[in-house]
């Protein structure tokens, strides 16, 4: 049963974000919530941001694009409509960061707005205004804009955040889940590409996945190779079946994902048959082989040159198709000294 | 090692390759423990190690334990370092069961805090490249070091559990009996040797202010007896706790005087050992012992190595008669394995071709034989037993009779065919033991002939041997040399050697004698 520990940790490392992506995040997005703070327009609602998305969980992989700023507005009316939220951040906004050469740095999304930093490497700042929300439920969250509708869509991402947490803890994972959302959404990459459901969705999915009980270790390949398992069968639960995404951090509310019907279909019987592949990856003797499987699962990622490259490494010993190269073998009981160990010299 | 069969890889990538995989498979192995990698480089691994001791093996207890592997693995035992309770704690964000287990600082554990987990004699077959077998050792350690060590063989190395005194020079003891307490001198010998007499030192007094203080000069070294240890040494409080509250007292007051070496003899499941260190004292006052390597110069030290049997061999008296090449290899391995007396007999004396096959030097040449190789065994160990010689030709039936007859065996290495059948004959007739030892054709074969033999056997067959091989003579002697190698010469004196000690030993048991071909690529005629 080939485990592949080295290869694992060797992938995680690979889709690890650059040391620029993680210390240029908290830069852009300090500089987008200290314009908008210093708005009194803004202040007045309450403005109280904080940092959400998966930089924030940590689950990231590389490269990070963007970076969310969720403007919690506490004191703003209920009668305050989102587009006018919208187009208050946008005032604030495209003041602080007026276009560069001709180009616009500043765009209105259907609930948000994004900002440009180019000088960045391509980073992107997404602002979201929000509104105190409590659940049918009971829960206290948030409201953000619904995308396209002048109305309400419900959010409680920092829950997330905390759920992250709990589940990555020593009572829980040990450390197991963030490594392991990591590689389920780089496997998403691979397989769907730029397509949506985006990574968030097979976040929300695994996170389910985890909370069944169902996915075990020890080793990082066990770990994987159950997530991928119980992973797909909650999106194929969700988009197959159409019974949709559960919201784990509003009981009784659904996450809206983003995507065309056929894309989630595919995501579900992609992971489906991945689970089906890598288990089989797991249970053979031929370790070059399953190490093949693994690394075409998990697909390519830039890599710190910015060329595309396998995430996971194939093992010394094995060639790129995964057959097994020729190599001295070294063993626990081989007789490294051919006259045994009652030697006199 | 071995390797597969697959192409495209040369030696040097195919053993690199071999040597990452193993290392691959360990961290699988540890994986599938639950342990996790906190490092690359180097290399560490932490995780809980759960494990079972008590009578019955049911008390549970766990402990974590940090795994280093360096970069010479598989041929260098990765670390296992077990961790306190407080530091487990702190690393897994938690608190521990109340079953925890905090390793102690007794026996087996390094001075860097790592369990001792194999035996050198282990090394041999690499167990630790596979990581089971690693955890498994580390899981059996954490058992014993939680019963106390019940079993445990009496290692005698206190010095790994101390750091190295700078000290470079060996210090040599003899019988140390009677001297506890006392402060005796070492005097220094060559090859940087300090040999500790049973002279007692005497402090001299200072010429300090106020004076009656006494310091002790630097040869100076007290000895104390430790008792039966149950815990090692490792620094001033557990070296004065070995020795007791009055043996304490002494040390504290020898050192406060300048004395800065100590001998601690001690007992481990009743076997003596020796510790010998230098007290270190640093600027803030601090006491470090440091170990000084040392060793046991006795008669009993050199016996432990002669021969099982040696307590037997000391009372025996062989005789060996010729000792050119053979006989002087065969009365070296004697005297080594501790016969009481050797009488060497020879006419001939030391030429300088000899030296090439004897155990004689250059210093040898020119003297007979016998008092050549006399003097090179007494020289060589002065301790072991006596040497006797007599430059003499075994010529009359009167001599043989009379060497047969006062030893318990001669050793007939004189390949002198007047002299073989005089010996041969008389011992057949049944008097005395005789060993016939010989290089047959030029290193062809060797061969060892007893006489009398035991009534069961019939004397071993004649040998058949290839075709003579080139002749080579020597200025000065009549007969042709032989071209038998020096590794021959040995050969053939140790087969002679160990079929002399068993004859002394058991002669019941010691067959008509042996014969082994050495050279199998020459035919017999």
């Amino acid at each position: 049963m080939p485990v592949l520990t080295t290869q694992f940790d060797a992938a995680l490392k690979n889709i690890e974000p650059t040391k620029d992506d993680k210390s240029n995040a908290p830069l852009v997005h300090a500089l987008v919530k200290d314009r908008l703070a210093a708005d009194s327009v803004i202040s007045d609602w309450g403005f109280d941001p904080i940092l959400i998305g998966s930089y924030r969980r940590s689950v990231s992989i590389r490269r990070i694009k963007d970076v969310d700023v969720f403007g919690r507005l506490s004191n703003v009316d209920d009668d305050v409509l989102p587009s006018t939220l919208l187009a208050e951040f946008e005032r604030v906004l495209e003041k602080a960061f007026p276009p560069v050469n001709g180009m616009p740095r500043v765009h209105r999304q259907a609930r948000s707005l994004q900002i440009a930093f180019p000088d960045f490497d391509g980073l992107y700042v997404d602002a979201v205004p929000a509104r105190p929300w409590t659940s049918p439920s009971g829960v206290d969250c948030w409201q953000l804009p619904k995308r396209g509708e002048e109305s309400w869509q419900a959010t409680n991402p920092h829950n997330l955040t905390e759920l992250t947490v709990v589940m990555n803890d020593a009572d829980h994972t040990d450390g197991n889940y963030v490594p392991t959302v990591k590689l389920l959404r780089q496997t998403r990459r691979a397989q769907l590409g730029k397509r949506r459901p985006g990574g968030l969705a097979v976040e929300i999915a695994t996170w389910h996945a985890f909370n069944s009980g169902l996915v075990t270790g020890p080793t990082r390949a066990d770990y994987y190779v159950s997530a991928l398992r119980e992973t797909g069968e909650v999106l194929r639960t969700a988009f197959v079946l159409g019974l949709g995404l559960d919201d784990p951090t509003i009981p009784g509310e659904k996450v809206v994902v983003r995507g065309d019907d056929d894309d989630k279909r595919d995501l579900a019987e992609k992971f489906v048959d991945a689970a089906s592949r890598t288990a089989d990856a797991l249970m053979s003797d031929d370790r070059c082989a399953a190490a093949k499987i693994f690394r075409d699962v998990l697909g390519k990622a830039v890599d710190d040159q910015g060329d595309n490259d396998y995430v996971f490494p194939m093992p010394s010993d094995c060639n790129a198709d995964g057959t097994t190269k020729r190599f001295a073998t070294v063993s626990a009981g081989d007789r490294a000294v051919p006259a045994g160990n009652r030697r006199f010299g | 090692m071995t390797s597969t069969q697959c192409s495209g890889s040369s030696g040097n990538e195919a053993l690199r390759i071999g040597l990452q995989r193993v290392r691959a498979m360990f961290a699988d192995a540890l994986s599938r423990a639950g342990m996790h990698r906190l490092d690359e480089t180097p290399e560490r691994w932490r995780g809980m190690l759960t494990f079972n001791h008590g009578t019955d093996a049911t008390t549970t207890h766990v402990t974590q334990v940090v795994i280093s592997v360096d970069e010479e693995f598989p041929f260098a035992c990765p670390k296992a370092i077990p961790q306190r309770r407080a530091c487990a704690e702190a690393t897994s964000g938690r608190v521990v069961a109340d079953a925890y287990y905090d390793a102690g600082w007794g026996w087996h554990r390094d001075r860097d805090g790592a369990m001792c987990l194999f035996i050198e004699a282990d090394h041999t077959r690499l167990p630790w490249a596979d990581g089971n077998v690693l955890l498994d050792q580390a899981r059996a350690w954490l058992a014993n070091d939680a019963a106390g060590w019940p079993g445990d063989e009496p290692a005698l190395d206190l010095e790994r559990y101390l750091p190295s005194s700078p000290e470079r020079r060996l210090v040599l003891y003899g019988d140390l009996g009677g001297c506890d307490g006392k402060v005796l001198r070492m005097r220094a010998e060559r090859n940087d040797v300090l040999r500790i007499s049973r002279a007692v030192a005497m402090s001299r007094r200072t010429q300090s202010k106020g004076a009656g203080r006494r310091k002790w000069a630097s040869n100076g070294i007290l000895i104390a007896d430790a008792g039966d240890l149950t815990a090692p040494i490792r620094d001033w409080g557990s070296l004065l706790r070995a020795i007791g509250p009055d043996r304490e007292t002494s040390l504290r007051r020898a050192h406060e005087s300048g004395l800065r070496r100590t001998l601690i003899t001690y007992r481990r499941r009743g076997v003596r050992g020796v510790l010998v260190v230098d007290l270190d004292i640093s600027d803030d006052g601090t006491v470090t012992p440091k170990f000084i390597r040392a060793a046991p110069d006795d008669d009993e030290t050199r016996r432990m190595r002669a021969h099982p049997g040696a307590i037997v061999l000391m009372d025996a008296q062989v005789a060996i008669v010729g000792v050119g090449a053979i006989g002087s290899v065969v009365a070296d391995l004697l005297h080594r394995s501790g016969i009481g007396h050797l009488h060497l007999i020879d006419s001939d004396k030391v030429l300088p071709g000899n030296t090439t096959r004897h155990v004689v030097t250059n210093r040898g040449i020119g003297l007979p034989k016998s008092k050549a190789v006399a003097d090179a065994l007494t020289a060589s160990r002065p301790q072991a037993g006596r040497v006797s010689w007599h430059s003499a030709h075994l010529r009359t039936v009167d001599e043989t009779i009379h060497i047969l007859s006062r030893f318990d065996l001669v050793v007939d290495a004189s390949a002198d065919s007047a002299a073989t059948a005089l010996l041969t004959t008389t011992a057949n007739a049944g008097i005395g033991q005789l060993l016939s030892v010989c290089v047959l054709a030029d290193g062809y074969a060797v061969r060892v002939d007893r006489a009398p033999t035991r009534e069961q056997d019939e004397p071993l067959e004649g040998p058949v041997l290839p075709p003579p091989a080139d002749i080579v003579y020597e200025t000065g002697c009549g007969s042709p040399i032989s071209t038998t190698p020096p590794a021959a010469v040995w050969e053939a004196a140790a087969v002679g050697a160990r079929h002399a000690i068993k004859l002394l030993l058991a002669p019941d048991v010691v067959p008509a004698g042996e014969e082994r071909v050495l050279d199998s690529e020459r035919s017999p005629a």
